[in-house]
């Protein structure tokens, strides 16, 4: 094969990797507009209609005495104990949650000392520079990040965080049959149990879209 | 998401529908009015931030243009520094109000009001 025809055979492969990327960035994009609409989110599973939605009141309530007896019932058992705890086990043992903690701050330190020299910088060159000097900041201050939150995944704080978004997901998933909207399962046991995983991982990618967590 | 969120918040057709929204009741951003969800409080954040970034830009502020507007990082580099900017600006306008205020190190004069009159 002869080098030009290599390299339009190159070219037009790398064309199509980019065609098929800009069509990912579209449709995501228009999948967020979709989910923006309305205060609920309609999505498909095995050709299915199914839909989050936010609670109404007693449902709010509902989920709020579920937080309340699983704290209880973590607050009782002895394996299970707060973050604060996990962090002073953790540091007899040599791994200093705080001192992540500490490095994190540092590190948004130098990425704001950075972040103003590119605000005030019109040269490309240097624009570019600052620019990858912040992502590789901002990616050493994601991978602590992980870590510190794998850490303390078991914490009765984020245990507890799981356990009342998945309910939460069970009280506002609901079933496309026929022109009505059912619930899609009849009770928590039912949901914690469902093999449907597809089911699941999207009721619970979208539930977490509904809910409200402070941005800044 | 957060990319998604902010290519829509700065695109032509959300920032006109805010900007009208604003001024005329009968157009909604969202089909239900109460009861927002985290996403769609995330875009009005971003909506109401892209605003005033395109305001300045309007404006001729310094260290603002499309290319800034259009690329993420460069975009919360020039937020921070308007917000560093905006505290050191309160700070010097503080301090010359309070130089103003006892100019001369004169104290200030309390003028007592003749309210009664002699009969």
């Amino acid at each position: 094969m002869s080098e030009e025809k290599l390299k339009t055979k190159e070219e037009k492969e790398r064309l199509k990797v980019e065609f098929r990327k800009t069509m990912d960035k579209l449709e995501k994009t228009q999948d967020v507009e979709r989910m923006i609409k309305d205060n609920r989110i309609h999505f498909k599973v095995k050709d299915v209609d199914y839909k989050v939605r936010k609670p109404n009141y007693s449902e709010q309530m509902e989920i709020e005495k579920f937080r309340r007896k699983k704290n209880l019932e973590f607050m009782a058992d002895d394996t299970m104990l707060f973050r604060k705890q996990w962090v002073e086990i953790y540091k007899k043992k040599g791994i200093d949650i705080d001192k992540m903690g500490d490095t994190m701050r540092s590190l948004q330190n130098k990425i704001n000392s950075i972040m103003l020299r590119l605000a005030k910088t019109q040269n490309d060159k240097d624009v570019e520079k600052l620019k990858t000097e912040i992502v590789q900041l901002k990616d050493e201050q994601a991978s602590i990040n992980i870590e510190k939150t794998d850490l303390l995944s078991s914490s009765i704080e984020d245990v507890l965080n799981i356990n009342v978004t998945s309910y939460y997901a069970y009280i506002v998933l609901e079933r496309k049959e026929g022109d009505n909207w059912v619930k899609a399962f009849k009770d928590y046991n039912e949901f914690t149990n469902s093999r449907d995983t597809e089911l699941l991982n999207k009721c619970l990618y979208n539930v977490n879209y509904l809910i409200y967590q402070p941005l800044f | 998401m957060q990319d998604v969120i902010r290519k829509l918040a700065r695109s032509n057709y959300w920032q006109l529908i805010y900007a009208r929204a604003k001024d005329l009741k009968n157009i909604c951003l969202f089909k239900n009015e109460m009861d927002f969800t985290y996403l769609q409080l995330n875009l009005l954040q971003w909506l109401e931030i892209y605003n005033s970034l395109y305001t300045d830009l309007y404006m001729r502020e310094k260290y603002i243009s499309e290319e800034v507007i259009i690329d993420d990082i460069r975009t919360d580099a020039y937020l921070l520094y308007k917000s560093k900017k905006k505290d050191s600006d309160e700070k010097e306008d503080k301090n010359s109000k309070k130089q103003i205020d006892n100019d001369g190190g004169i104290p200030s004069i309390i003028f007592k009001s003749k309210s009664r009159k002699k009969k």
